[in-house]
């Protein structure tokens, strides 16, 4: 007894000399983040997973941004021209820039950037645009000339607004090393804050670049703490450990709105719920598809679902942004409507309530990724009205690699629906969503309009939109193409995500919107 | 003996690489592959992917790339990350020591609960200790491992503030205390299923011994109780014990998968579940090496435990 007495009086003592250690702490500006997947790679044309965005983002600078407003912006740039055939762009660079290692950022910079985006022996995964170039003409350590295959308008979204990469560390290195450099776990940037330590899996510490062009940072050091699991996040969070916490799950929004020193920020995401149709049977036909959006009922997913944490979706092009289309309004749920548009396309109801054409099954499954337990709810969801529409569905679950790879729903040649979200981003171009010419040939042939969605219309619009430089006249064909997207249904817009950020209260400087955050020089923390 | 551990080693050798052969085709006719995370991924164009596809050898036929690699591996060549580009050996050389203080935490922790209570519960059975024991046991064991993770992260690091809610060390700090204070939480998340069990079947080995001949004669020759129990009791009880430790340590590995990631401990669990959902073969592949020779050596453990611990055991 007595004996025992001891043990539970040594564990005690133990747990409160454990409990009494002081925190390790930095005195004022350490800004922690949270991330959910270790950054395969910081070199920006090498990378697979957006985690890895999330960190190189302060590392590098693009000649222009968008800042948090949805305005362009110049950065490593101060001006740029565009020839009246729109094939020549004439980029003026900042001067006296220097990467963290404090060599001189030159236009041999911006050419080496395009000569590594290009290059066929690298694994680069982002390099949309830069195959337009020709050729770069360097007529001085601040001036590049951008010559054009042809005119091709989102080029400043794409290249000017993508990062440069420093010549003098990657330049000399053959394209098996590039690979592998030690450059993409601790990279050389010219952005605010630069890699100091990068601990797999656990965190990686940025320390503030003391050459940086810009305003001088406010905070000491950012660090990027990597949690998979998104409950801890929250937890972590709760224990003041975190300083900002990107995208609070639904459940436990109400909790983190209670919590003690934390303000939670609303914005919308430009990322959107959409469900896919594969066009190979029924579903090429127009009427089916626009019935099947009538039949879906998005507004009471994203009441029930969501929570109410998502606004209505009627095209790819984010509500809020420059771009959108505001004469268009969603389809609304409305089963008589659709079950009429059926019956005059020459369906009949036949065993089990099941509508039939020709004598074949207007069969319908319907697939998400697993992994989320909302998109699980909202396939259900969807089926049961689908079903009381008179359609065949079957729900599914599986992984990316199952749902989009070669032996998955959508290369059986059949119907078939997939439910997922894409990043459209704020920006418009989304040929490779729509153009005939990204259907892929087959399932070893990736395109990213695998609903094999074809309309001369659409084709002629997106080509003529990417070589239309004037904003009024570009942005008048992108409304027609979303007249098409509402018209011929080749997805289903179900809602745009909102997200919360959690901020904790020592933080100031830190905003946040559809466009992105305040910049994390103008950051600090108490 | 030395012969008897030669010719298991050998077996073994031949076993990991019919399930390297085995997993290799497994993997490379599951649907999907290493480029459907790019798939998703709008910045990717598919001529890109088409590219990735060449350059990562994915357009030859699996059993030459499995030759290839098996090649590799003879000469202690893993490959490359098809994600990082980064040596395989490497990135699983920097998360070895955090797996293994993890599963040696749980390991320490399960060994130091479970013998006292298996114990205890075996000298006082049917009494209201025992069957609190008992309850106990069946409560850790059907707990789900994640909902239990983060009870305790809201009990101890949200509520209390007496332990951090995740990590391995405090950014900047490598004490070892520090890394104590960090340990516990995971440790006994993931301990507690192999304390259970091996509590219990230490009861009831114990229940057993303690009704032999042999126990009795030895407590009518008026040996005190404790010599009695440590001497012939304990030692006699340890074998079906020993069998489930070393079963338990590939177990102890693969738990430390849902424990790492809940907890955000950077060990190699949370490396291979990555690779598992991108489909990053080489990463993959060793992981189910590392995975199977866990097993293997822990059969081998068992057995020549067995051995040390039964004088009738003997292995030539």
């Amino acid at each position: 007894m007595r004996r025992s007495a001891l043990l539970v009086a040594v564990c005690l003592g133990l747990a409160a000399a454990l409990s009494g250690m002081a925190r390790a702490s930095v005195p004022g500006g350490t800004f922690v983040t949270v991330i959910t997947e270790n950054p395969d790679n910081l070199d920006p044309y090498l990378h697979g997973l957006l985690a890895s965005g999330s960190v190189y983002r302060y590392v590098f600078d693009s000649p222009f941004t968008v800042d948090w407003t949805g305005r362009w912006k110049p950065a490593l740039a101060t001006s740029y021209t565009v020839s009246p055939d729109g094939k020549t762009w004439t980029l003026t660079l900042r001067s006296g820039v220097r990467w963290s290692d404090g060599h001189p950022l030159t236009s041999a910079d911006v050419k080496y950037t395009w000569q590594l985006a290009t290059n066929k022996d690298v694994h680069i995964t982002y390099a949309t645009g830069f195959d337009k170039i020709a050729s770069i003409d360097t007529p001085g350590p601040t001036k590049v000339v951008y010559h054009l295959r042809e005119a091709y308008a989102p080029f400043r979204e794409q290249v000017m607004g993508a990062p440069i990469i420093p010549q003098h560390i990657l330049g000399p290195l053959p394209a098996d090393q590039i690979n592998r450099a030690p450059f993409n776990q601790k990279p050389v940037g010219t952005g605010p804050f630069t890699v100091t330590e990068f601990a797999t899996d656990d965190h990686v510490t940025l320390s503030a670049n003391p050459l940086y062009w810009g305003s001088k940072p406010k905070l000491r050091r950012i660090v990027v703490r990597i949690v998979p699991d998104q409950n801890t996040q929250v937890n972590l969070m709760r224990a003041g450990d975190l300083s900002v916490l990107t995208g609070v799950p639904p459940a436990r929004l109400e909790e983190m709105r209670r919590a003690p020193a934390v303000a939670v920020k609303r914005y919308l995401s430009p990322v959107y719920q959409l469900i896919q149709l594969d066009e190979y049977g029924f579903l090429k036909d127009v009427t089916v598809r626009q019935a099947l959006d009538f039949a879906t009922p998005k507004a009471s997913i994203i009441r029930n679902v969501m929570k109410g944490q998502a606004e209505p979706a009627v095209s790819d092009m984010v509500p809020n942004g420059p771009w959108a289309n505001k004469t268009l309004a969603p389809r609304p749920f409305d089963l008589d409507r659709a079950k009429a548009m059926l019956r005059g396309d020459g369906f009949v109801p036949g065993p089990g309530g099941v509508l039939t054409k020709n004598g074949r099954r207007l069969e319908i499954p319907l697939w998400t990724l697993s992994g989320r337990q909302t998109d699980a709810q909202m396939i259900e969801v969807i089926a049961q009205a689908w079903r009381a529409l008179g359609v065949a569905t079957e729900t599914h679950v599986a992984s990316a690699a199952a749902l989009f790879g070669q032996n998955g729903p959508q290369w059986n040649g059949k119907d078939a629906a997939l439910l997922f979200s894409w990043g459209q981003g704020t920006f418009p171009e989304n040929r490779i969503n729509w153009h005939s010419s990204y259907i892929p040939k087959d399932a070893n042939a990736p395109g990213e309009n695998a609903e094999r969605y074809s309309s001369p219309e659409m084709d002629r619009l997106l080509d003529e939109a990417d070589r239309t430089v004037d904003e009024a006249r570009r942005r008048a064909i992108y409304a027609r193409i979303q007249e098409l997207e509402h018209r011929d249904v080749p997805v289903i817009f179900v809602f745009w995500f909102v997200n919360n950020n959690a901020v904790a209260a020592n933080v100031s400087g830190y905003d946040v919107s559809t466009f992105g955050e305040t910049p994390p020089e103008s950051w600090s923390t108490r | 003996m030395s012969s008897f551990v030669a010719r298991r080693v050998a077996q073994a050798v031949l076993l990991l690489i019919a399930v390297s052969f085995v997993s290799y085709g497994i993997m490379n006719v599951a649907p999907g592959g290493p480029l459907a995370v790019y798939l998703h991924n709008p910045q990717v164009t598919p001529d890109k992917i088409d590219l990735l596809r060449h350059q990562l050898g994915l357009d030859r036929p699996w059993y030459p790339r499995y030759l290839a690699w098996l090649g590799g591996l003879a000469q202690g060549h893993w490959g490359y990350s098809y994600y990082t580009g980064r040596p395989v050996l490497a990135m699983i050389g920097e998360r070895l020591p955090a797996t293994f203080t993890l599963m040696l935490g749980a390991f320490v922790l399960a060994i130091g609960l479970s013998f006292p209570i298996g114990l205890y519960a075996a000298t006082h059975k049917y009494e209201w200790g025992d069957n609190l024991l008992s309850f106990g046991a069946f409560f850790a064991w059907a707990m789900p491992t994640f909902w239990f993770g983060l009870m305790l992260q809201l009990l101890f690091g949200v509520q209390f503030r007496l332990l951090p809610v995740a990590g391995m060390h405090e950014i900047g700090v490598t004490s070892a205390a520090d890394l104590g204070r960090h340990l516990v939480m995971p440790a006994m998340v993931l301990g507690l299923g192999s304390m259970a069990s091996w509590s219990r079947y230490l009861r009831s080995s114990l229940l057993d011994t303690l009704g032999q001949d042999y126990v009795r004669t030895a407590h009518a020759k008026g040996l005190s109780r404790r010599r009695v129990l440590r001497r012939h009791v304990l030692r006699n009880s340890l074998i079906p014990i020993v069998t489930l430790m070393g079963l338990d340590l590939p177990a102890l590995f693969s738990g430390a998968v849902v424990t790492e990631s809940i907890f955000g401990w950077p060990g190699m669990g949370r490396l291979f579940l990555s690779a598992l959902n991108n489909r990053d073969y080489p990463l993959q592949m060793a992981g189910l090496m590392i995975s199977a020779a866990l097993l293997i050596a822990g059969n081998l453990l068992a057995d020549l435990t067995y051995a040390a611990l039964d004088p009738r055991i003997k292995y030539d």
